[in-house]
C-alpha cells in the first residue's frame, strides 16, 4: 500500500478513486485494511460525514459509514435487521464494518443484504458525473466502478422473516432465505446461492454454487425448505 | 505521513508508512497487550478501544486512528495494582494463556461502560469479538459478571467449587431420574463431588488464583513476541505451491540483491541432516525423513527457502523474486488411496532412515496381539464389523508459532519460541545447525496455547540457521493460513473394528485395524497411531485384542500432536461401536458398557505392549486399574444432562418444531497419564532470606495453569501460601530437564519431581528448626502458617531459619532437586454426555448442551481443571461438529482461514457443565491423575449417539456438518 487519504467531501473522494495510476481501495471502517501488499492507495471514508442514520416513517436512510453496531442501536429498530446485522460479523467487526462496506461486498453469505433486497433498498451513489440512486440489485450484480456509496435507502414497512441453515448457530449460513409480506406481495431474497445475495422469484430457476459446506444439490434443496419455512411462517 | 490520536490519556504523534497497521504502532509503543491472531482480525487479540469501541487493530491502519481516541489495557492499572475487572478474570480461572485476556478486559470496560448489569447474551456477544481456544468462555463470562457486580458496588461471594454430594458409593450404579433435581450454580462454577479418602489440605485442592495472572491480565510483556531486539531481522517462507513437486532449481540471486534482505537458504546453500520434527524423548521414534531444506516438496506450504529481511514486507517481497523450477508430480491426499499399487510415492529419497515400505507409501507398520484374537472371532456368538473415518482438523492455538534467534555475548544461540518442548528442542536443533547442546538455551516464556501443535521442533531450524549467517537476531512468526498448511494438525484416519460377543454380552474379541495419515512426513505418525490403537483396545475388557496399523504418507500438511493425540479418533470409533452394538443386542448402553469397561482391579491387558517408547520389551506384571470414579460420573452425568428424557416421547419430537427431533447420547471416556517409564521432570527449590521459596521447572506451562498446580502442590508441602512461592518455568539453562508438556504428564510426573523435590527441603527446614528449638528429633517438627512447630507449641518462622541458614552459623543453602519418572500410568476415567437438535430437513446440528464428569483423582486447584475440561470439550465440540480442511483438487486447502475454518464463538456456545469426581491416586501428588485430554475424548461419539437417538441414523464419519447429516437421513 502506498498511500492513504482522507477526504472531507465525497467529490474528493470520487476525484482520487477516479484518477489514474495505482488502484484504490475505498474503506469505511475498514477490516481489511492489513491485507493489501499490494501496491495500492487507500481512500477512508470516515472524514465525509456519511455516519448518520435518518429515521423517516417506514423508511431509513443509512449512510455509507454507518456501522453495523450503530444499525443494531437504532433506537426501536425493526428486530430482524437487528439480528441479521448482528449476524453479519463478530462484536470487533462490527464496530468497524459499515454499511457501504457490506453492501460493496457483494457478500454471498450475507443475510443482511438480503433482508435488504427484498425489501427494495437502493443506494445513493456519487460518481465523476454527479449523484445518482440504483437499485441495490443492480449494484450487487454490476458492481460500483468509479462510484462511491453516499447511503442506503431501506424500507422497512412489512413483516419480515428469516430461515436459515448453517454449520452452527453463530456461522455465516450455507444457505439463508429472507421473506418480506407487503400488502401486495410476499417475496424472497437468499444467499448462498449465487455469487451475490439474490431476490428469489422461482426456486427452481437457481443454479447454486458447490462448495466443501454444501454442493448445488444440497443448497437447492435447503432453499426449497427454507423457502417454504419462511413462506408458512408469514401466511 | 504525519498521523495523530489519543493514546491512553495523551495526545501523541507520529511519523508512519501509510501501510502500517494500528497493531504494529501500538506493539512498537510497547504496548505488548495488543498481540498478533491472524490476518482478519476474527481473534480478536489484538482487539483495542477506538474511541470506546471494541476494534480489531490488526485490520486497520494507523492511520485510520488519526483523530481518535485509543486505549489500551496498559492504561487500566499501574504496577501490582489490578482493576476490579482484572481482579475478577483473575478469581474465576478466565485466564488460561492470557494471550487475549487484555482483549476480553478491554471489551468488558466498554460492555459495563454503556451497560452496568449485561444480560448473559449481551456478554457473550461483546466476548464474540475474542476467539478464545483454552477456556470455552465459561470462565470468562462469569468474569464479567462478576466484574460488573463489584462495579456496582455488590461484593460477591468468592469464586469456589460448589461440593455435591455424591450419588453412589463409588462402585454401584443408581438409577437416575426425573425426581433427581440438577445442580442450581453457574456454569463456571465446578462440582466438585469429594471422596472421603482425600484428606483435607491447605493450598492443594483449593481454587488458587494462578501464579502468572497478574502479569497475563495486565498485557504486560510475557509472550515470545514482547521483545525488542536491536538490529532484529525478520524471517519468511517461501512455501510449496504444489502438493508434490521436484525443486530443479533454485535461484536467489534476485531475492539477495533487493536492498534489506541479508539472507536466503534453500536445499542449495543448507545442510542436508535426516531428523523428525516430533518433540519427543531420544531416540525419536523413526523415521527420519525430514531435512531443513529438501529438494523435494510434499504438500501445499512445505518449505522451499527462508529469507531475513530488514522488515517483513521486504522479505515478502524477496520471496516473490526467488525462482523457483519445478517438477510437478501427482499426488494423493487420502491414506486409502495413498496405499494403492500405482499410488504416487512421496518418500523415493535414497537416505530416509527408518520407513517401513516407501514404494507404498507405508511410514510405519505395528502389528500386536494378546491372547488368540482369531480362536476368539471362532467362539463368539455375534461379531460385529464396523469402519469409521475421522478427519483432519487444526490446534488452532491463538498464538501462531513463533521464534527468535540471536548469539548472546558468549557466542551462544538463544532461541526464545514459543514451544511446548524445549528440552527436545535444544537436543533434536543442534546437529541441524552443526552445534552442541551447550551452545544452545531454548527459553519458553508465556505460550499463547500450543494443544500439541508446539510438541513439535518447526521454525527453531530456519531462525537458528538464518541468525548464524546474518549474526544477527531473527525473528519468524506463522501467520494464520500459515498456521493452517505449514504447522501441524491432527491425524486422519480410517479405523475398522471388528467385535467379537457372547450372548451374555462380553467381549470375547476385538481387533482393531487403522490406517493413520501422517501426511507428508512422519514425525508424531508412529506414537500418535499407537495410542488410537491403546485407547481404541484399553477400555473395555477382552482376553483377546490385536492392532493392525499402517502409518501411511500422504500429501497433505502435516499431521503431528493434538491434544488427546490419537485417543478422540479411537474413542469416537469405540464409543460409536459399542453403542451400536449395544443396540443391535437389544441392550440399554450404558447398562451393556458397564459390564464392559475396565474396573478398579481389571489388568490392562494390551497397553504395555502399545506405548509411546519405539522398543517394547517384555512385562513382568500387566498394569491394574487402581482408582476409577466411573460410575459416579455416569451418575453425576446422567443426572445433569436429564438422561430419562430419552425416553419422553413428547421432547424429542416437540409438536411446536415438527422438523425438529431431539437425543441425548453418551461417551464412556478414559485416558492416560503421562508415559510410564519415558516420561521425567525435574525440579529445584531453594528458600531465601524472607521465607519464600524459588522453583525451578523444566515442566512448560502453555496456559493450562502447569505452574500453578506445582507450585500449590510445593506450597502444601513447605506450609507456605501460594504467595509465597515463585515459579520459573522453562529455560534449559536455568531449569532441570523436563519431557514438557504432553501426554497428561505435567501434573502427575512434574508435580511428582515438585513434590520430592519440596519433601527435601522440607526435611532440612526440619533439620535446621530442631536445631534451633533444641528439638532432638527434627521428624517431629511440623511445618505450618509460614512455621516450624515443635510438638510443645514452641516454632520459628520460616524467614528466621532462612536467617540463621543463610547468614548465621553452619552456614548453608537449603535447597532440594528431585526429578520423577513415572512406573504407572493412572487413567483418569470420564462420563461425557451431549444434548442435541437435528433439524430433519436440512440435516443442521445443534448442539444444546455438554456435561462431563471426570475423575482425575484430587484436583490439585478445582478452578483450573473445570478450566481444562471445558476448553477442552469446546475444541472436542469442534472436532465433532464443525471443524475440517477443506481441499481442492490440487491438495490446496481451501478454508485456511478463521471463519471458513470455523471454530465455536462465545455467542453460539452450547450449555455445559462439568463435574469433578474425586478419586484417591495413591501414585500420584496429592492423589491427582492427569485432566488435560481426556475432555477430548468423548464429545464426538456422544453427539453421534445423540444424532443417532434423535433420529436412529448412525454416522460413522465427523464432522456432522449439515450436508452430511442431510445425506445420511436421505440414506435412511
Amino acid at each position: 500500500m502506498i498511500a492513504y487519504h482522507r477526504p472531507t467531501t465525497i467529490e474528493e473522494a470520487v476525484r482520487i478513486l477516479n484518477e489514474p495510476g495505482a488502484s484504490k481501495v475505498v474503506i469505511g471502517g475498514g477490516t481489511v485494511a492489513n491485507t493489501m501488499h499490494q501496491e495500492r492507495e487507500v481512500i477512508d471514508l470516515q472524514g465525509l460525514g456519511l455516519d448518520q442514520i435518518r429515521v423517516d416513517g417506514d423508511h431509513v436512510e443509512l449512510g455509507a459509514t454507518v456501522t453495523l453496531q450503530d444499525l443494531i442501536e437504532i433506537p426501536g429498530f425493526n428486530p430482524t435487521f437487528v439480528e441479521l446485522a448482528r449476524r453479519e460479523a463478530p462484536s470487533t467487526l462490527r464496530a468497524a464494518g459499515t454499511i457501504g462496506g457490506l453492501v460493496a461486498s457483494a457478500d454471498p453469505e450475507s443475510e443482511l443484504l438480503a433482508a435488504f433486497l427484498v425489501c427494495d433498498a437502493t443506494v445513493d451513489v456519487v460518481d465523476a458525473n454527479g449523484k445518482g440512486s440504483v437499485p441495490l440489485s443492480r449494484v450487487l450484480s454490476e458492481g460500483l466502478a468509479g462510484k462511491i456509496i453516499a447511503s442506503v435507502h431501506l424500507p422497512t414497512s412489512g413483516d419480515l422473516r428469516y430461515e436459515r441453515t448453517a454449520r452452527t448457530p453463530a456461522d455465516r449460513p450455507i444457505v439463508a432465505v429472507v421473506a418480506r409480506r407487503t400488502d401486495e406481495s410476499v417475496r424472497l431474497a437468499g444467499c448462498g446461492l449465487a455469487a451475490t445475495p439474490v431476490l428469489v422469484d422461482d426456486v427452481d430457476l437457481l443454479s447454486p454454487p458447490s462448495d466443501f459446506r454444501g454442493s448445488s444439490e444440497y443448497r437447492l434443496s435447503l432453499a426449497r425448505v427454507l423457502a417454504d419455512r419462511v413462506r408458512n411462517d408469514l401466511r | 505521513m504525519r498521523i495523530a490520536f489519543n493514546l491512553n490519556g495523551v495526545d501523541r504523534e507520529w511519523d508512519v508508512d501509510p501501510s502500517l497497521t494500528l497493531l504494529r504502532l501500538l506493539r512498537s509503543e510497547g504496548l505488548f497487550s495488543v498481540r498478533f491472531g491472524s490476518e482478519t482480525g476474527e481473534t480478536g487479540a489484538a482487539a483495542v478501544l477506538l474511541d470506546g469501541r471494541l476494534v480489531s487493530s490488526d485490520v486497520m491502519l494507523a492511520a485510520q486512528a488519526d483523530g481518535h481516541r485509543v486505549v489500551t489495557v496498559e492504561s487500566l492499572s499501574e504496577g501490582r495494582e489490578v482493576h476490579p475487572i482484572q481482579a475478577a478474570f483473575m478469581a474465576t480461572g478466565a485466564i488460561q494463556s492470557g494471550y487475549s485476556t487484555p482483549a476480553m478486559v478491554l471489551g468488558t470496560l466498554a460492555l459495563l461502560e454503556k451497560s452496568p448489569d449485561p444480560s448473559e447474551a449481551e456478554i457473550r456477544d461483546m466476548l464474540s469479538g475474542v476467539l478464545d481456544r483454552e477456556t470455552g468462555y465459561v470462565k470468562p463470562v462469569e468474569a464479567v459478571k462478576r466484574a460488573a457486580a463489584v462495579l456496582r458496588g455488590e461484593a460477591p461471594d468468592a469464586f469456589r467449587p460448589e461440593i455435591v454430594a455424591p450419588m453412589t458409593d463409588g462402585v454401584n450404579p443408581v438409577d437416575v431420574g426425573p425426581e433427581d433435581a440438577p445442580i442450581q450454580a453457574p456454569p463456571a462454577v465446578p462440582r466438585l463431588v469429594p471422596s472421603k479418602a482425600v484428606p483435607d489440605m491447605e493450598v492443594v485442592g483449593k481454587p488458587e488464583v494462578k501464579v502468572d495472572a497478574l502479569k497475563l491480565v495486565k498485557g504486560n510483556s510475557a509472550f515470545v513476541d514482547d521483545i525488542e531486539m536491536r538490529g532484529m531481522l525478520h524471517a519468511k517462507l517461501l512455501r510449496s505451491p504444489h502438493a508434490h513437486a521436484r525443486i530443479v532449481d533454485i535461484d536467489d540471486s534476485k531475492a539477495l540483491a533487493l536492498e534489506g534482505v541479508h539472507a536466503v537458504i534453500h536445499f542449495k546453500n543448507t545442510p542436508k541432516i535426516r531428523y523428525a520434527s516430533g518433540g519427543q524423548s531420544w531416540p525419536n521414534p523413526k523415521p527420519y525423513d525430514q531435512v531443513s531444506f529438501d529438494t523435494k516438496v510434499r504438500h501445499v506450504g512445505d518449505r522451499v527457502a527462508a529469507v531475513a529481511a530488514d522488515t517483513v514486507e521486504t522479505a515478502e517481497k524477496a520471496l516473490e523474486l526467488i525462482d523457483v523450477t519445478y517438477e510437478v508430480l501427482p499426488a494423493v491426499l487420502d491414506e486409502r488411496e495413498a496405499v494403492l499399487d500405482g499410488a504416487p510415492v512421496i518418500h523415493d529419497e535414497d537416505d530416509a532412515d527408518g520407513i517401513f515400505d516407501a514404494s507404498r507409501n507405508i511410514a510405519r507398520h505395528m502389528e500386536t496381539e494378546v491372547g488368540n484374537v482369531d480362536a476368539g472371532f471362532a467362539k463368539a456368538d455375534q461379531i460385529f464389523t464396523q469402519t469409521f473415518r475421522v478427519h483432519q482438523v487444526q490446534q488452532v492455538p491463538i498464538e501462531p508459532h513463533i521464534a527468535i534467534a540471536w548469539f548472546d555475548p558468549d557466542e551462544r544461540l538463544i532461541l526464545r519460541t514459543s514451544t511446548q518442548v524445549p528440552f527436545h528442542v535444544r537436543r533434536m536443533v543442534a546437529p541441524l545447525l552443526g552445534l552442541s547442546v551447550k551452545d544452545i538455551r531454548v527459553i519458553k516464556p508465556r505460550i499463547g496455547g500450543g494443544f500439541g501443535a508446539k510438541q513439535e521442533m518447526l521454525l527453531e531450524d530456519i531462525v537458528g540457521l538464518l541468525a548464524q549467517r546474518t549474526h544477527r537476531p531473527v525473528r519468524l512468526e506463522l501467520t494464520r493460513e500459515e498456521e493452517f498448511v505449514s504447522s501441524r494438525t491432527r491425524h486422519p484416519q480410517t479405523i475398522t473394528f471388528k467385535t467379537g460377543v457372547m450372548n451374555d454380552g462380553s467381549l470375547i474379541a476385538q481387533e482393531m485395524r487403522l490406517l493413520g495419515n501422517t501426511g507428508a512426513y512422519g514425525t508424531h505418525g508412529y506414537t500418535v497411531q499407537n495410542i488410537t490403537g491403546l485407547r481404541g483396545l484399553t477400555s473395555y475388557n477382552c482376553p483377546n485384542k490385536r492392532f493392525e496399523c499402517d502409518v501411511v504418507y500422504t500429501n497433505i500438511p502435516v499431521p503431528g500432536a493434538y491434544r488427546g493425540y490419537g485417543a478422540p479418533q479411537a474413542e469416537f470409533a469405540l464409543e460409536s461401536h459399542m453403542e451400536d452394538i449395544a443396540r443391535s443386542l437389544g441392550r440399554e448402553v450404558i447398562d451393556f458398557k458397564r459390564q464392559n469397561w475396565v474396573k478398579v482391579g481389571d489388568e490392562l491387558n494390551i497397553a504395555p505392549y502399545m506405548g509411546e517408547r519405539d522398543v517394547v520389551e517384555e512385562v513382568e506384571e500387566l498394569p491394574v486399574v487402581k482408582s476409577s470414579g466411573i460410575e459416579e460420573c455416569v451418575a453425576q452425568g446422567k443426572r445433569a444432562i436429564g438422561w430419562h428424557r430419552k425416553d419422553d416421547a413428547g421432547w424429542k419430537q416437540p409438536a411446536d418444531k415438527p422438523h425438529v427431533r431431539r437425543g441425548i447420547g453418551f461417551a464412556f471416556c478414559m485416558h492416560g497419564t503421562g508415559i510410564p517409564f519415558l516420561d521425567m521432570g525435574g525440579c529445584s527449590i531453594k528458600l531465601n532470606d524472607d521465607g519464600s521459596f524459588n522453583i525451578a521447572v523444566g515442566a512448560t506451562d502453555l496456559g493450562t495453569g502447569a505452574d500453578t498446580v506445582l507450585a500449590q502442590i510445593a506450597a502444601e508441602v513447605l506450609g507456605v501460601p501460594l504467595e509465597d512461592v515463585v515459579m520459573y518455568s522453562s529455560d534449559t539453562d536455568m531449569t532441570p530437564f523436563d519431557v514438557g508438556a504432553y501426554a497428561s504428564s505435567t501434573t502427575y510426573i512434574s508435580g511428582m519431581s515438585v513434590k520430592k523435590a519440596a519433601d527435601s527441603v522440607r526435611m532440612q527446614i526440619k533439620e535446621r528448626a530442631a536445631k534451633m528449638l533444641g528439638v532432638d528429633h527434627p521428624c517431629t517438627i511440623e511445618l505450618k502458617n509460614r512455621r516450624a512447630w515443635a510438638p510443645d507449641g514452641r516454632s520459628v518462622s520460616l524467614e528466621e531459619i532462612a536467617h540463621d541458614s543463610l547468614h548465621w552459623q553452619d552456614q548453608t543453602q537449603i535447597m532440594g532437586t528431585a526429578s520423577f519418572m513415572a512406573t504407572e500410568c493412572p487413567p483418569p476415567f470420564g462420563a461425557q454426555f451431549a444434548e442435541v437438535e437435528v433439524d430433519v430437513e436440512t440435516g443442521q446440528v445443534t448442539v444444546t448442551k455438554l456435561v462431563m464428569a471426570v475423575d482425575c483423582g484430587v484436583a490439585i486447584n478445582p478452578v483450573t481443571a473445570s478450566g481444562q475440561v471445558e476448553g477442552g470439550m469446546t475444541q472436542a465440540l469442534g472436532y465433532g461438529h464443525c471443524e475440517e480442511y477443506a481441499f481442492d483438487a490440487e491438495g490446496r486447502m481451501i478454508n485456511s482461514q478463521l471463519g471458513p475454518y470455523k471454530i465455536y464463538r462465545s455467542d453460539e456456545m452450547p450449555a455445559t457443565e462439568v463435574f469433578l469426581v474425586q478419586t484417591m491416586e495413591e501414585s500420584g501428588p496429592f492423589g491427582a491423575k492427569a485432566v488435560a485430554e481426556i475432555p477430548k475424548d468423548g464429545v464426538a461419539p456422544a453427539i453421534r449417539n445423540a444424532i443417532l437417538d434423535a433420529t436412529g441414523v448412525a454416522i460413522d464419519d465427523i464432522p456432522f456438518t449439515p450436508e452430511r447429516v442431510w445425506s445420511a437421513l436421505r440414506a435412511q
